[in-house]
């Protein structure tokens, strides 16, 4: 009840704290459930950590997320996407290239990474045309 | 795009946390406005005048000649 009612108060710095013992939380129990090889636990931990974190946002008396940090996520999501990209077309590569010479398994590695990079590119495009299409333009 | 957020705040003798919550956003929103780091939206760039019961061009400055880093986007 104490906890319920200091949660229901939270503050902004309480809020990150939390938040970080939360994603702390989800990526030990995620990397448990996969060194144990369940899909359990990691879904349960992600859809609880989901929620909880979905509660402490409604319980805090500070703004969390405005106009400032939608800008900041766009871009690091667009970072993101473009790191990423660059990195599995620059691995997928490599190992394609090594297929061929080496070992015929790393190009199947390979090509999955080379597809994953274009899959996610594409989703992107999907998007982008969506929201286009939403806001006019 | 210059402001003088800093400047009307302090007329006003209220403190960022206070400007923030009335026009909705974060602390770190107004602080990054104020130093300049930050472009705030139309919306948002209004709802700060309204405060301050001031027009637009009282508290941003908009100036071609120095071309902006902060953004928005």
């Amino acid at each position: 009840m104490v906890f319920f009612t200091s949660v229901s108060k939270l503050d902004g710095r309480t809020y990150k704290i939390l938040l970080a013992m939360v994603i702390t939380a989800i990526g030990a129990l995620t990397a448990i459930g996969i060194s144990i090889g369940t899909i359990y636990l990691p879904v349960i931990t992600l859809i609880t950590g989901a929620l909880f974190v979905q509660y402490m946002r409604r319980r805090t008396n500070e703004v969390i997320y405005d106009e400032r940090t939608t800008i900041i996520n766009h871009k690091a999501s667009a970072a993101a996407i473009a790191g990423y990209t660059l990195g599995v077309t620059a691995i997928g590569y490599l190992l394609v290239t090594m297929g061929s010479t080496i070992d015929p398994a790393y190009k199947t590695m390979g090509y999955t990474l080379l597809y994953t990079g274009c899959g996610l590119l594409l989703l992107r495009a999907m998007f982008y045309y969506y929201y286009g299409w939403k806001h006019g333009g | 795009m210059e402001n003088r957020v800093k400047v009307y705040r302090a007329m006003k003798d209220i403190t960022q946390e206070n400007l923030a919550k009335s026009v909705g956003v974060s602390r770190q929103t107004i602080i990054a406005i104020e130093r300049g780091n930050y472009n705030p939206s139309l919306e948002l760039a209004f709802k700060i005048v309204k405060f301050f019961d001031v027009s637009i061009e009282d508290v941003f400055i908009y100036d071609e000649a120095s071309r902006s880093r902060a953004g928005p986007l």
